[in-house]
Formats: structure tokens, sequence, C-alpha cells
């Protein structure tokens, strides 16, 4: 049982590892295109600004993880993160359209960037969720047994 | 004596630890591997796609731009640019012996691209003429262009029948070229009286960077075939000491440079590759190596309860091959996802023509990587199961190793 506790702290710090690196990325290296010349945006500024959106609810839901001790609730929280790991991935060029060449920043970083870091993030996700799942079952099965025992 | 075939599974599960390590390893061998072959192929077909794509034995343009590299920065640079000579010097070359056909062409840049503020490379062919840029815009358009139409490059975000406007003129999209893997990629083709009139309005809204020409006296470039009584380089020689105020340019040496620097990255890639494969392999034996020394009394004990030797080492076999599949199979899709999102981002780092082959290519490709990957992970453990397989288990259950 320790062991599934330790495995499952250790799955809430690479889901909120992830999510930062998906916010402060977007934010800071795999951001859009710069201004143009007059100082107004390109149309990728948008997807860039609904990614860090979704990014900073990701960070939100990986922080609130940690502060939850009940197994069910943790997993549906990582569910949800999945969910916003794959809105994430399909902003850049799917949901919002990015500029006009692909040898621009936005198509040729940012779109692959987000992209990349949204699957580690499913992937993630998806393991904390089967561990939690796994774990809340565990949990219940022994309150069960307690409950019959008295 | 029957031992559960699981027992494999079952040991790797005992200590995820280690198979996990294993697995990264075996992973990153198959990465490298299939990565960079990926890459150097994607490099090659990238370069026999701007081979074809150029498709004339010379270029004939005016000296100056020759002189400014301005041919070399379009074509393999991917640089925005246009200039201009004296059209009566296709009548001129026209003369000459050995000439086969000949076709002009218009370089002209965008202000901007209708969304964004950077400017796109337009590139004016005559249909009636063209062999170069026609036989590959026919497999997007079958019919001839309209004027106002234009032919996309594939790397642009626009559509058929979307409208993009240059220097105030609406211009239809009717095709959208397929993936060329180099700098036409970005560019937009129309016929010779689109970019003329688009030139006419450059002049018209002062736009024109490129100074007061008249749009129906110039061409940018001529495009050469020659005949099959000549060569190429005579034709070469001929033209820039008989016309004056123009170079001409043979397509294999414009192409050259590109070749010696694929040779030079490819020569890098591998090499780091063969390193990598190296440093990994020897890694792989010592682990192997290692993890059969910490579980020998494992295995004498299996020895004790009735396992034959041959059974043993096929379990030991069976857990690299496990380990082999899962890590190889992980290995290649992780490069293949990476170097399909990234394939943009390498092309423009590179400067080289990169484009990546066929789907049936990347999967013959991935069952290579694959295979190779599994083969050495079998070969680092052979040893190792040769040595198990003849363990004197009284020594080592007395104690000894």
């Amino acid at each position: 049982m320790k062991e599934k506790i330790k495995n499952i702290f250790i799955g809430d710090v690479v889901v909120l590892a992830f999510s930062l690196v998906l916010l402060l990325g977007t934010k800071f290296v795999f951001h859009a295109c710069g201004p143009k010349e007059d100082g107004t945006f390109m149309r990728c500024h948008t997807a860039e600004t609904a990614v860090l959106i979704v990014a900073a609810i990701s960070v939100l839901v990986a922080v609130v993880q940690f502060f939850v001790n009940d197994r069910k609730i943790k997993a549906f929280l990582s569910e949800t993160g999945v969910v916003l790991a794959c809105v994430a991935a399909a902003i850049p060029g799917r949901i919002f359209s990015l500029c006009m060449m692909e040898d621009m920043y936005c198509q040729a970083v940012m779109k692959p960037a987000v992209t990349v870091v949204s699957v580690l993030l499913i992937l993630g996700g998806v393991v904390n969720a089967v561990l939690n799942i796994r774990s809340s079952r565990v949990e219940y099965s022994d309150e069960d047994r307690q409950k019959s025992a008295i | 004596m029957k031992i559960d075939k699981s027992l494999p599974y079952k040991n790797l599960a005992g200590r995820p630890g280690r198979a996990i390590a294993l697995i990264l390893l075996t992973s990153l061998l198959s990465l490298t591997l299939f990565a960079g072959t990926l890459v150097i192929k994607s490099l090659r077909t990238g370069l026999f796609s701007l081979e074809s794509r150029l498709g004339a034995d010379l270029m004939i343009v005016p000296e100056e731009a020759y002189e400014q590299s301005q041919i070399e920065n379009i074509v393999l640079n991917g640089s925005i640019g246009e200039f201009y000579m004296d059209s009566e010097k296709t009548a001129e070359i026209a003369k000459l012996a050995g000439i086969q056909e000949m076709s002009s062409q218009f370089f002209l840049a965008s202000a901007n691209s209708g969304c964004c503020s950077v400017p796109v490379q337009i590139i004016g062919y005559d249909p009636e003429t063209d062999f170069s840029v026609s036989p590959w815009i026919k497999r997007s358009l079958a019919k001839e262009p309209q004027d106002m139409d234009v032919i996309i490059g594939s790397s642009l975000n626009a559509y058929v029948g979307d409208s993009l406007y240059f220097y105030g003129k609406e211009c239809h999209v009717a095709a959208k070229l397929e993936k060329t893997g180099t700098n036409f990629d970005t560019a937009v083709f129309t016929n010779s009286n689109t970019i003329k009139e688009l030139m006419r309005s450059a002049i018209n809204r002062n736009m024109n960077k490129f100074g007061d020409v008249d749009p129906d006296k110039v061409v940018s470039c001529l495009m050469v075939n020659v005949d099959k009584a000549h060569t190429a380089q005579q034709i070469r020689l001929d033209i820039n000491k008989n016309i004056e105020g123009v170079k001409a340019v043979q397509t294999r040496d414009l192409i050259a440079g590109v070749s010696e620097s694929l040779g030079g990255a490819a020569d890098l890639i591998g090499g780091l590759s063969a390193a990598i494969w190296i440093l990994g392999i020897g890694i792989l034996i010592l682990s192997f190596n290692l993890s059969v020394n910490g579980r020998i009394k494992e295995f004498a004990l299996l020895r004790m309860i009735g396992v034959s030797r041959k059974r043993l080492a096929s379990i030991i076999m069976e857990e690299t091959l496990i380990i082999g599949i899962v890590g190889a199979v992980i290995g290649s899709l992780t490069g293949l996802f990476v170097l399909v999102q990234f394939g943009t981002l390498i092309e423009n780092k590179l400067g080289l023509p990169f484009l990546l082959p066929g789907t049936w290519n990347l999967v013959l490709l991935a069952i290579i990587a694959i295979s190779v990957t599994v083969l050495s992970e079998v070969l680092s453990a052979a040893y190792s199961t040769l040595r198990i397989s003849r363990i004197d288990t009284t020594y080592i259950l007395r104690g000894g190793n």
C-alpha cells in the first residue's frame, strides 16, 4: 500500500511538472510569433492565449490534487487534467488557426512543442488516473471488509 | 520440470526498476537508429525533390543577381527577392545553337500575404512554354491556371477556394501543391499575366521596391534545357561569353553546395548515432552481466528444482526479448512522433531541403530499426545467457560465486 501511495505522489509531481512546462514554456519558450511592425498581433496570438488559459487551469487542477486525499476525487481530477491536455493539444492549428507559413515560429515551434508536452501530460494523467482508481478500489474493499467484520 | 510460462513476465514485474531502466536504454538505441536514419533519408529525399523541382539544365539570370547570390538565396535559402532583366535577352539567347526549350519566369516579393507580416515569394511562369514547374503543378491542378489564380506551396496556411490579397489585388487559390521539402513550399505560383498585373499594382501603390520597370518588358530568369548534341556546360560558356548582362548557371552547380552540406550533416548524424550505439551496446552488455550476477542464486535454485539449462537460457532470452521489443517500439514511435512534429524546425535549422519519406518507407524503416535493436539486445544478452546456463549449481548454493 505504501508503495502505491508513493507512486501516486510521484504521479502528482509529474503531472504538475508537465503542466508547469506547458504554462511557462508557452509563455517564454515556445510562444506565438512576435508582434507586427505596427504593434498588432498576428492570428496565432489568440492560440497562445488559449493555450496559456488551459495550461493555467491544468496547473491549478494539478496543485489541488496534492491536497485531496480521497482517491476517487484524485482520479476524477487526473481525468480532468487529461481532457484539458487534449484541448491544449488541439488549440494550435486545429481549434485556432495559426500564421500563414509553416516555417513561422508559431507553426514550426509552438504547435509541435505544445503537442509534445500535451501528449506527455495526457500519458502522465492517464497513468495517474489508473493508479488512483486502483488504489481507491483497494481502499474501499478494505473499508467493506472492516464494516462486515464489525 | 514444467515452469509457468509467465515466469519471464513475472520476473520483470518483480523488478520494475531494472525493467524500466533497460527498456529506456533500449528505446534510446532504437530512437537513435530510427531518428538518425530518418533524418539522413529525409535530407536525401529533400535534395532529390529540389533537383527534380528545378527541372532545367540552365538558369539564366541578370549578372548582378548572380553576383549578389540572389538566385541562390531564393532557390536554396528561402530568401524573398526580385530582380529583372530586359526581355529582349530572350530572343538573343533563343538564337544560340543547342537550346532545346526555354521559358521565362518572374519573381516578385509580396508586401504581405493577407494575414501576416511575413512576405512570400511569388513566382510567375508562362504555362505555354514552361517545362520546369508545370509538370509538378499539374499534379495538383489539371487545368491551366486562369488569370488571378494562384497555386500555393504546401506550407502556406490557405486552401483551395480562399482569396489572398497581394498589393491590393484579390487572387484565388486554385490549387495547393504537395510537399516538396524545399523553399518552394512557401512560394506562390501564378501565370505571367497575373504576376505582371501584381507588379503594375505595386507600381501604382508606390510599393515597387524593385524600381521603375515596365512589367511587359522584363523577365527575372530564363529556364533552359539543352539539346542532346550539346552539353549544358558548352551552352553555359557560350551564353556567358556572348550575351552581355546575364549569367548562365548550371542547376547542378547550384545544388552542389547543398549536396556537400548534406554530406557533412549526414556524416555528423551518422557519427553521433554510431557513438551512441557503441556506448549503448556496451552499457547493455554490462547491465545484463550485472543483472545475471545479482540473480545467480535465483537461477541456481531454478536449476535445483529441475529446470533444464535450455529452459533457463530461454527464460533469460524471453525477458530480453520482451524488454527489446517494448523498448524498440517505444523508441521508434517516439522518434517518428518527434520528427513529424519538428520536421519544419529541423529543416529551418539545418537550412537544407528536408522531406520525410512516404508512409510505407516510414513503416519499413521502423521495422528495420526495431529488428536491429532487438537483435542487438539479444546478442548483448547472449554471453550472460551462455554463462548462466553453465553455472555450477551446488557451488553457488554453497556460497561461492
